[in-house]
C-alpha cells in the first residue's frame, strides 16, 4: 500500500482538507497556556459558609498536533490525582472544545465554549453524569467552566455544577488558581 | 432547606467528594468534607443526608471511580501496532501506512493510543485516541484529535461478543457528520471498518484501519 500521489484528489477537495486543519489566531492564544503551573485548589463541598478544603498541583500544557489542541498533565501534590486534558479551537464550527478525564471518574467530561477578548475569559459548558444517580438511571449534570486569564503568568479555572440540569441552580464546586511555575 | 436545594447540595458534594478522593482530602468511609458539614455548618433543618447515607454515597461512588470489567476488555489494544489504512476510492482514495502504540493511562481508566501514518495526502499524519467505560452510563467512550482537523472528535458505543461499535461524529470537507466504527479482532489482527451516516439513516463504508501487532509488542498486551 503506497501513498497516494498529490493531485490525484481534486484541488476543491484538497484545498476543503486544508481548510480543516487550518490554524487560527485562536491557536495563537492556546500558546499562552504553555508551560508548567503550580495549582492551588480550593473545593467548596459544604453549604454556603462552609470552609473551602485547599490543595496543590503541577499542570503542565503542551501543544500538539502541530499545534492544533493543547494537551494538559495534571498531577496532585499528593500523588493521589491525576487528570489528561485535550483544549483546542473548533475553526470549522467557531467554538471551542474541551475534554477532560482523570483518576477518579469513568467518565468523559466534554464541553464546548466561547471566548470573551474584553475581559480575557473563556466559559466552557458541559454535561457530566451526576455522581448520585440510581444505578442504571445515570442523569446528565449541567457544568460550566471558566477561565480567566490575569496575566500572563497566571489565570484562575472556577468550575460551577447544576445538578437537575437547571443552570439556575447551579454552585460554584471549585476554583484553580494557576500560576507559571 | 427546599427539596431540590437538597438534591443539588447532595450532587454537588458527591462531585466535590470525587475531587475529594483524588486530592487526598477525603477517604470513602469518612470524608473530612463530611466532617465539616457536620460538626460546624449543617443545623439539622438544613441539611437532611445522614453519615450513613453521605457513607453509602461515596462508597457508590468509589465503585463508580474504579476500573472493572469494561476497561479489562480494552486490554488486548495494549502494545504496539503496524497500521494500514484505507479510506474512499479512485481518485478519492486516500491510503497509508504506520504505527500505533497503545497504553494504559490514569489507573486502566483509559486506553491512550498514538496513531502515526508515514504519508497521508502527502503529509505525515499523527491521532491521538483516549478510550474507556463509563461505569456511570455503561458506555464505551472514545476521543479522538489529529493533524487534519482542529475538530474534537466524539464517539459512545458498546461491545458485543467482542466486537466493539462506536457512534459519533467526525469532521469531513463538507462538514460534520455521522460516523459509526466497528472493530473486529483476530488474534494480532485488529480492523477499525468506518461507516458515514447517509441522511435516510444508513450507513456506507468509508474505510478501514488494520493493525497488525508488531514483534516488539509481542506479549505486552496485558501489561500496560
Amino acid at each position: 500500500m503506497g501513498a497516494p500521489e498529490p493531485g490525484t484528489m481534486p484541488p476543491e477537495m484538497m484545498e476543503a482538507f486544508e481548510r480543516m486543519g487550518r490554524t487560527t489566531e485562536e491557536h495563537e492564544l492556546l500558546k499562552s497556556f504553555e508551560g508548567s503551573w503550580t495549582s492551588t485548589v480550593r473545593m467548596f463541598c459544604g453549604p454556603p459558609g462552609s470552609d473551602a478544603q485547599e490543595s496543590h498541583g503541577v499542570m503542565v500544557n503542551e501543544m500538539d498536533l502541530d499545534g492544533k489542541f493543547l494537551r494538559q498533565v495534571y498531577e496532585d501534590d499528593a500523588g493521589a490525582f491525576s487528570g489528561r486534558g485535550y483544549w483546542g479551537y473548533n475553526a470549522i464550527d467557531g467554538r471551542w472544545e474541551g475534554f477532560w478525564i482523570d483518576s477518579m471518574t469513568t467518565m468523559f467530561n466534554l464541553e464546548t465554549g466561547e471566548y470573551d477578548a474584553g475581559s480575557k475569559t473563556w466559559t466552557m459548558r458541559g454535561t457530566m453524569t451526576d455522581p448520585t444517580s440510581p444505578p442504571g438511571e445515570p442523569r446528565a449534570m449541567l457544568r460550566r467552566s471558566v477561565i480567566r486569564m490575569v496575566s500572563d503568568d497566571e489565570h484562575v479555572m472556577e468550575m460551577y455544577h447544576a445538578p437537575g440540569g437547571k443552570p439556575e441552580e447551579e454552585s460554584m464546586g471549585m476554583e484553580i488558581t494557576y500560576v507559571r511555575a | 432547606m427546599k427539596k431540590q436545594s437538597l438534591i443539588s447540595f447532595a450532587a454537588g458534594a458527591a462531585v466535590c467528594g470525587t475531587l475529594a478522593f483524588g486530592l487526598g482530602f477525603a477517604q470513602p468511609e469518612k470524608s473530612k468534607g463530611a466532617e465539616k458539614r457536620s460538626e460546624k455548618a449543617q443545623p439539622a433543618e438544613s441539611f437532611e443526608m445522614t453519615p450513613e447515607m453521605m457513607e453509602a454515597m461515596f462508597a457508590e461512588m468509589a465503585e463508580k471511580a474504579t476500573p472493572g470489567e469494561g476497561h479489562e476488555k480494552l486490554a488486548d489494544s495494549i502494545g504496539h501496532w503496524h497500521v494500514q489504512a484505507s479510506f474512499g476510492e479512485g481518485d478519492m482514495a486516500m491510503v497509508g501506512t504506520g504505527t500505533m502504540h497503545v497504553k494504559w493511562i490514569l489507573g486502566k481508566r483509559y486506553t491512550h493510543a498514538d496513531f502515526k501514518l508515514d504519508d497521508f495526502m502527502g503529509q505525515p499524519f499523527h491521532g491521538v485516541a483516549i478510550t474507556g467505560y463509563s461505569n456511570y452510563t455503561g458506555e464505551y467512550q472514545s476521543m479522538w484529535v489529529d493533524t487534519m482537523s482542529t475538530h474534537m472528535s466524539t464517539m459512545t458505543g458498546e461491545m458485543a461478543d467482542g466486537v466493539l461499535t462506536m457512534v459519533g461524529t467526525s469532521m469531513t470537507p463538507m462538514g460534520e457528520a455521522p460516523m459509526k466504527m466497528v472493530t473486529t479482532k483476530d488474534g494480532d489482527t485488529w480492523t477499525d471498518t468506518f461507516y458515514d451516516g447517509m441522511p435516510d439513516g444508513s450507513w456506507v463504508q468509508s474505510g478501514t484501519i488494520t493493525y497488525t501487532r508488531a514483534a516488539e509488542g509481542r506479549g505486552q498486551r496485558r501489561g500496560g
